[in-house]
C-alpha cells in the first residue's frame, strides 16, 4: 500500500517536479509575505501598546496630580482668607475646618497648627473632640512651616490607605500657620482601579518610598508592600520613563507570574510612580491571531499542493507515458497502433507527429522487407546456377580438375554454399515477416524428427569428436507442430550446439512433458553465452563475437527464424547459459488435444 | 527529486516554526522576586513575630471585685479581634495574631493600691511587676503557662494582655495591661483599642511615639507638654483604631 502510494505520488519525475515547484510557489510567497506582515504588524502593534499604556498613565497622572493639587489647594486657598494673629486660635477656625471637612469627603481629619507646633484647632470624622497635640517634631509641620507643601508616606488603616498632607498658611507674605490633614486615598485608588487596559491589565500606584499604594496587588504582594527593590519601580521613581517598547519591558509579573508588557512614569509633582501591566496574552492577541492564520494557511497550502500537484502532473505525464509505450512497441516492430492524445495542446500535436512517424517507419519496414524478399529471390537463381556449374566442374564434367584449379573451385563452391544459405535464410526471414510463411500444425511425435536431425548432425559432430546423446523417453505426448519446421528447428539448435562446442565436448538432447506442454532441450558444454549476449540472441543478424567464436561461420538469422517458427506454432524458446560453462536451448510446444488440429496459416499482412 | 521535496518541506516547516515561536513573540524577562519579609520584634531580627499569640485575661484586685464587668469577656474579645485585624493590615499578612481568653476572671491576692497601677496612667511599667509575679503563680494553668512562655515561644511569640479592673495602662516583659475603663468607659471607648494596641506594640519593643517636652511662650512661660515624635499609634493614642496605623519607620525596624 505504501509502495503504491509512493509510486502514485512520486513515481514520475515530472510529477515530482510539479510537486516541488507547486510547493515552492504556494508556500514561499505565503511565508515571505506572512513573515514580513507579521514582523511589521508586531512592530506597529508594540508601538500601539506602548502608546496606549502611556496614554492611560498620563491620564491617571493628571488625575493624581489633580487630586493632590485640589487637596493642598483647599488647605492653602481657604486659609489665606483668614487673618489670624500668630500664636492664637481664631474662633472661626472650627467652623472653617467643619466646612472643609464637609465639602471634601476625602479629608478625614484636619488641623491648624501654630508656628510653635501646637495644634490650635482640629476637626475629625472619627472623633467629636479630637485631642490637640504638640506636633513640632513631626516632619509634616517642619516642612510646611518652611513654606513647602508636604505629602507624607502612605499608611494603611482599617479604613484604607491614608496620607498626611500639610501646607503653609501665608498671611500677608508671612507664614502664619500650618494646615495639616489626614486624607483618605480610597477615592483616588478607585479611580485608578477603573483604568482599563485591555481586559486584564492593571495599574499600580507606588509612593515615593516604593510602597505599593493601589489595591491591585496580589496575595503575595499586597498593598503596603515595599517594592522598591523591583528594578522597574526603582527606575521610575528615579525619573526614568518606561515606554513598554524595550525588550525588558516584557517580563514576568511580580503579582501574577504571568508574562506582561509594562510601562511606567513618575508623577512629577509628588515623585510617586504609576506603572501599568498588561498580560501579553491579552495585549498581543491580534498578533497571535495573525500568526496562527499564517500557520494555518501555509499548512493548508502544503496539503492542497500535495493533493493537487499529482493530479496536475498526471494530466501531463499520461500522454508522455502513452508516447513512451508506443515508442517501445515500435521498437519491437509493432507499427500498426495509433496514439490517442486529446489534450488540445502541444502534446496532442506531438501525438499526431508521432503517429505519422510510426506510419513512415511502417512503410519503410515494408519496403525493406520487400527489398530483402525480392533481392533474395532474385539472387537465389544465379547462386543456384553457380552451385550447379561449380559442382559439375569439380566432378570433372568439364575436364580433369587438379591442383590449384581444384583448390580454387573448392573454395568457390564453399563460398557459394555460404551465399546460398544466406539467401535461403534471408528469403525465409522475408517470408516470415511478410506473413508468407506456411505452418501446418498437426499432432506430431517429436521424437522422430529429433532422431532424424541427430543422424544428420552426427557427421559434423564426429569431425570434432563431439558426442551427441539423445535419451528419447519411452512415452511422450504428441505436440501440435509442423514436422518439416521441427526438423529445421532441431537442425538449427543441434547445429549451433556442435558449432559452439569445442572438440571433445558433448551435446545432449532431451524431452519432458510439463503443464500440457512438451519441452525439448538441447544442452552443450561449449563456450557459453554472456548475459549481455543472451538479451540479443534472437535478434536478426546478431552473432556472438568473442575470441573463441570469431572463426565460426553463420548468418546470424538462424535463431531469429527458429524463434519466429516456434512462436507461430504457439510455442516459446529460451536459453540458459553461463559463459565458459555451456548453454541449454529449450523450446516448448503445446500438447496435441483430442480435437483435430486446425492448420495454422500465416497471418495476413 | 524526492529528497529535494523533503528538503523543501523541512525548510518550510522550519520557517513556520521560526515564525510561530520567534517572530512577534516576546522574550520574557524574569524580574527579581520580592522575598517575603521576615518580620521580627522592633530592632531584633533574631525574634520572629510571624505568629503572635495573645493570652487575654481579666484581672481584678481583691478590693474591686464588685466593680467587675459582667460583659468583660465580650469586651475583651472584641478588642482583641480588632487588634488582630489592625495588626494584619499593618503587617500586610506577614504576621498573624491569634488569641485565647482565660474564661474566668482572675482575682488578685492583694488590693489595688498594692499593684500601684494608679500611677501608670501614662504607663509606668515597673509597677506592673506585682501583677506579673502573681500571675506567674496563679492557680490558673493557662495564666501560668502564658507567663512562663512569654516572648520566646518556640512556635509563636507569646504575649499576655491583662484587662485590669482599675486605672492605668502599661507594658512590661511582654505583658500589656489596660484598664477595663479605657475599653468600656464612654469617654474612652472610642480609642480604647488604640490604647491597647499602643501597649501591645510596646510588648513588641516598639518605643514611645511621644516625648516629654517643654514649650516656651513669648512671656517666657514654659509648660510641659507631650510632643509627638510619631503620629502613629505609638504617638497618637486618642484616635479610633480605624484611623490609626504604624509608621513606615516602625514597620521598617520590624522587618518590613
Amino acid at each position: 500500500m505504501i509502495f503504491q502510494i509512493r509510486t502514485f505520488l512520486f513515481g514520475s519525475k515530472i510529477r515530482n517536479k510539479f510537486i516541488f515547484f507547486f510547493i515552492i510557489l504556494a508556500c514561499v510567497p505565503v511565508l515571505v509575505l506572512g513573515g514580513t506582515t507579521l514582523y511589521f504588524v508586531d512592530v506597529a502593534h508594540r508601538q500601539d501598546v506602548s502608546n496606549l499604556e502611556l496614554q492611560i498613565i498620563d491620564q491617571k497622572i493628571e488625575e493624581v496630580e489633580s487630586f493632590f493639587e485640589n487637596t493642598l489647594g483647599v488647605l492653602e486657598i481657604q486659609v489665606e482668607a483668614i487673618e489670624t494673629p500668630v500664636g492664637s486660635s481664631s474662633p472661626w477656625e472650627p467652623f472653617l475646618l467643619e466646612n472643609i471637612l464637609e465639602s471634601n469627603p476625602a479629608f478625614k481629619e484636619i488641623a491648624f497648627i501654630d508656628t510653635g507646633g501646637q495644634e490650635s484647632a482640629k476637626k475629625s470624622r472619627f472623633n467629636d473632640t479630637p485631642q490637640l497635640l504638640y506636633v513640632k517634631d513631626l516632619s509634616s509641620f517642619q516642612t510646611a512651616i518652611q513654606g513647602r507643601r508636604y505629602i507624607g508616606e502612605v499608611y494603611f488603616t482599617l479604613q484604607g490607605p491614608m496620607v498626611t498632607v500639610a501646607a503653609p498658611i501665608v498671611v500677608n507674605g508671612v507664614i502664619a500657620q500650618v494646615a495639616r490633614a489626614e486624607v483618605n486615598l480610597s477615592s483616588l485608588l478607585r479611580s485608578i482601579a477603573t483604568a482599563k487596559i485591555g481586559s486584564e491589565g492593571r495599574m499600580l500606584l507606588v509612593d515615593r518610598n516604593g510602597v505599593l499604594v493601589s489595591d491591585q496587588g496580589s496575595a503575595d504582594v499586597p498593598p503596603g508592600t515595599n517594592i522598591l527593590l523591583w528594578s522597574r519601580v526603582f527606575r521610575v521613581l528615579a525619573g526614568e520613563t518606561l515606554t513598554g517598547l524595550a525588550a525588558r519591558d516584557r517580563y514576568e509579573s511580580l503579582f501574577t507570574s504571568e508574562a506582561v508588557v509594562g510601562a511606567g512614569k513618575q508623577i512629577p509633582d509628588i515623585k510617586w510612580a504609576l506603572l501599568v501591566e498588561w498580560p501579553i496574552s491579552d495585549a498581543d492577541a491580534v498578533v497571535s491571531n495573525i500568526r496562527n492564520q499564517i500557520l494555518l494557511i501555509t499548512i493548508v497550502s502544503i496539503i492542497v499542493v500535495l493533493l493537487v500537484a499529482p493530479l496536475f502532473a498526471a494530466r501531463l505525464v499520461q500522454p508522455i507515458r502513452t508516447l513512451e509505450r508506443r515508442a517501445k512497441e515500435i521498437e519491437q516492430g509493432e507499427f500498426g497502433k495509433q496514439v490517442e492524445i486529446k489534450t488540445g495542446d502541444e502534446l496532442e500535436e506531438l501525438g499526431g507527429a508521432f503517429n505519422k512517424m510510426a506510419k513512415g517507419l511502417k512503410r519503410l519496414e515494408e519496403l525493406q522487407e520487400e527489398f530483402v524478399f525480392v533481392a533474395a529471390h532474385e539472387l537465389r537463381a544465379p547462386v543456384t546456377i553457380i552451385k550447379g556449374y561449380v559442382s559439375m566442374a569439380l566432378e570433372g564434367d568439364a575436364g580433369p580438375v587438379k591442383g590449384q584449379m581444384r583448390k580454387f573451385l573448392s573454395q568457390t563452391q564453399a563460398a557459394n554454399d555460404r551465399l546460398l544459405q544466406l539467401v535461403e535464410d534471408l528469403l525465409q526471414v522475408a517470408r516470415s515477416e511478410a506473413g508468407r510463411i506456411t505452418i501446418e500444425v498437426k499432432p506430431l511425435d517429436i521424437r522422430k524428427p529429433t532422431q532424424e536431425t541427430i543422424n544428420q548432425v552426427q557427421q559434423l559432430a564426429k569431425e570434432k569428436s563431439i558426442v551427441v546423446r539423445y535419451d528419447a523417453p519411452s512415452s511422450l505426448p504428441n505436440v501440435l507442430a509442423d514436422e518439416r519446421r521441427i526438423t529445421e528447428i532441431m537442425m538449427n539448435l543441434a547445429g549451433n550446439a556442435v558449432k559452439y562446442t569445442p572438440e571433445g565436448g558433448h551435446v545432449e538432447i532431451s524431452h519432458v512433458g510439463k503443464n500440457n506442454k512438451v519441452i525439448t532441450s538441447v544442452k552443450d558444454n561449449g563456450f557459453g553465452i554472456s548475459e549481455e549476449a543472451q538479451k540479443k540472441l534472437f535478434e536478426k543478424f546478431y552473432r556472438i563475437q568473442t575470441e573463441k567464436t570469431k572463426d565460426i561461420s553463420g548468418t546470424g538469422l538462424g535463431l531469429f527464424i527458429t524463434k519466429e517458427i516456434i512462436e507461430k506454432m504457439n510455442g516459446k524458446i529460451w536459453v540458459t547459459s553461463k559463459e565458459g560453462q555451456g548453454s541449454t536451448f529449450s523450446f516448448s510446444l503445446p500438447v496435441a488435444g483430442d480435437k483435430p488440429p486446425v492448420p495454422q496459416k500465416s497471418r495476413t499482412t | 527529486m524526492l529528497k529535494y521535496i523533503v528538503l523543501v518541506l523541512v525548510i518550510i516547516l522550519s520557517t513556520l516554526a521560526v515564525l510561530y515561536f520567534r517572530v512577534g513573540v516576546s522574550r520574557i524577562y524574569e524580574e527579581p522576586v520580592n522575598t517575603k519579609a521576615a518580620v521580627h520584634i522592633y530592632g531584633n531580627p533574631e525574634q520572629s513575630i510571624e505568629r503572635i499569640h495573645i493570652t487575654g485575661l481579666y484581672f481584678i484586685p481583691r478590693d474591686n471585685v464588685e466593680l467587675g464587668d459582667e460583659r468583660w469577656y465580650e469586651t475583651l474579645e472584641q478588642v482583641l479581634q480588632k487588634l488582630a485585624e489592625f495588626h494584619k493590615v499593618q503587617f500586610m499578612g506577614t504576621s498573624q495574631v491569634t488569641y485565647t481568653i482565660i474564661p474566668t476572671p482572675i482575682v488578685g491576692l492583694s488590693e489595688s493600691r498594692v499593684y500601684g497601677t494608679d500611677v501608670v496612667y501614662f504607663g509606668n511599667p515597673s509597677e506592673m511587676k506585682f501583677i506579673v509575679e502573681e500571675l506567674k503563680n496563679s492557680p490558673f494553668e493557662e495564666a501560668r503557662t502564658a507567663l512562663q512562655n512569654l516572648g520566646n515561644g518556640s512556635r509563636q511569640y507569646e504575649v499576655v494582655v491583662v484587662m485590669y479592673e482599675g486605672v492605668g495602662a502599661a507594658s512590661a516583659e511582654n505583658v500589656s495591661l489596660i484598664s477595663r475603663l479605657f475599653l468600656t468607659g464612654p469617654q474612652f471607648k472610642d480609642f480604647g483599642t488604640t490604647y491597647l494596641a499602643h501597649e501591645f506594640y510596646h510588648s513588641l519593643e516598639v518605643p514611645e511615639g511621644y516625648i516629654e517636652a517643654e514649650r516656651s511662650f513669648a512671656d517666657n512661660q514654659k509648660i510641659e507638654v507631650e510632643a509627638l515624635s510619631s503620629p502613629d499609634v505609638m504617638g497618637r493614642i486618642r484616635v479610633p483604631i480605624e484611623q490609626s496605623y504604624l509608621s513606615r519607620e516602625t514597620l521598617s525596624n520590624m522587618g518590613l
